[in-house]
């Protein structure tokens, strides 16, 4: 990725390579970038090597580092803080998980397309 | 001592009536028993002493009660929460490839995807690899409603070859393998062929190769398929986060997880379902593991399952 105005890159984080790819499918057809990280590790390590995308779209379970710790870790490192995250999750308290994890946007799977670009296109409102 | 005056035995009972245990009319030692104070006086401590005691049975029978209903709620309260947790993960289960199914079909029918030919092809396996995992999710909840009734299971024994069926399963977890960079190796001299029931089979190799791939931390996966003295082998292989020794021993058991659920998804009957099926077609199945270092699950299948010989006889009077 590099850094564009206005920024059309989204990180995806999410275990199931499959779900991954069917939300890059959709959103590289809008015309967003797309990057795909395992887990929460692997998110961090992309997003401090990489221009920071407008939006993390973040799976909360997940082998190694999972969405509660990844969001612990960006939310302590003062670049990636202000990063906008957007969890997805099937758990039917899905709004109280992204409210413990101060996330106000969330994805209830399975995700619809149009919540999804609503999502990715304004991930802060 | 002169017999009690009729005072004293109304106070006495004023204040058993109060629910005082212990309340009694004194007798001395030297009262007149033919007086019928005393014989009233006698009859009514014979009768304190008896209510008493009835009070004593029945608050210990309410006791018991008490707590054989607290024990009997305890249990529908842990009946309750695992059904509750039981649903939740399934419904969690259905749901992950729900979501791909999902996005891959509005975002062909809206026109989202499709564009060119490449991304078509790509939304159309994806939405296959949904439709199977579904299968494979819906066949599993089926087995577990299955698995209590003795003989409910038919097995529909057909020539399967092993070697050909990991090749096909592994085909389906080819995406998946290729983006997490997991090498994977079959190793087999040549066809296993047995008689299995297809499908069943597909469930025990989809289950342990997902397992596979699962907790294999991204390290090779290595299958082995051989047959020997009419027993087919197969062995597969990861080099990941491995089991503890204490869950070790659990692992086939129905819900049993040697995970955190905050991590690792899952139904927790994969293992289960295996062991059922390989029982059910007179087989074994084995795991060895430690923590850090990976597992390695081991299958033996009879090539001839015990009632395929009755299966595949043909029919009296018929022609040989």
């Amino acid at each position: 990725m590099t850094t564009s105005e206005p920024n059309n890159d989204v990180l995806i984080v999410d275990d199931d390579t499959d779900i991954s790819e069917a939300i890059e499918l959709i959103l590289q057809s809008r015309g967003y970038r797309c990057a795909v990280a395992l887990d929460g590790a692997e998110a961090l390590d992309y997003l401090r090597a990489h221009s920071l995308p407008r939006v993390v779209l973040l799976d909360m379970m997940m082998p190694g580092m999972n969405g509660k710790q990844f969001r612990d870790a960006q939310l302590v490192d003062p670049r990636l803080a202000p990063v906008p995250v957007v969890v997805m999750t099937g758990d039917a308290r899905a709004s109280t998980k992204a409210a413990d994890l101060g996330v106000r946007k969330f994805l209830r799977k399975p995700v619809s397309v149009s919540d999804l670009l609503a999502a990715v296109h304004d991930p802060d409102g | 001592m002169s017999a009690p005056a009729i005072d004293e035995l109304f106070a006495v009972m004023a204040h058993a009536s109060c629910g005082h245990r212990g309340a009694r009319i004194e007798l001395g030692k030297d009262v007149d028993p033919e007086d019928p104070m005393t014989r009233l006086a006698i009859a009514l401590n014979v009768l304190l002493e008896d209510l008493e005691y009835r009070h004593d049975q029945a608050q210990a029978h309410l006791t018991a009660l008490l707590d054989e209903r607290t024990q009997r709620l305890r249990e529908t309260q842990e009946v309750v929460r695992s059904r509750e947790e039981f649903i939740s993960i399934t419904a969690h289960e259905l749901s992950t490839p729900l979501t791909s199914l999902q996005l891959a079909l509005s975002g062909l029918r809206s026109g989202i995807i499709g564009s060119t030919p490449d991304q078509l092809r790509r939304a159309a396996e994806l939405a296959d690899r949904q439709a199977r995992k579904l299968v494979v999710l819906v066949d599993t909840l089926l087995d577990i409603g299955q698995s209590e009734a003795p003989g409910a299971t038919t097995l529909h024994l057909e020539k399967v070859d092993l070697v050909k069926l990991v090749g096909e399963i592994r085909e389906l977890f080819a995406p998946d393998l290729q983006r997490r960079r997991i090498p994977f190796e079959i190793h087999a001299k040549g066809p296993v062929v047995g008689y299995w029931d297809r499908r069943a089979m597909e469930r025990v190799i989809t289950n342990l190769l997902g397992n596979a791939i699962k907790f294999g931390a991204g390290k090779p996966i290595e299958v082995t398929v051989v047959a020997h003295d009419a027993t087919a082998r197969c062995v597969i292989t990861d080099h990941g986060i491995g089991i503890a020794p204490d869950r070790l021993p659990r692992i086939f058991e129905r819900f049993e997880r040697a995970v955190s659920a905050d991590h690792y998804g899952g139904l927790g009957l994969g293992l289960f379902i295996v062991q059922k099926i390989v029982h059910e077609h007179g087989g074994t199945v084995q795991a060895e593991s430690a923590l850090g270092k990976g597992a390695t699950f081991t299958i033996q299948l009879p090539c001839t399952s015990p009632a395929a010989s009755a299966l595949r006889r043909p029919p009296e009077g018929a022609p040989p």
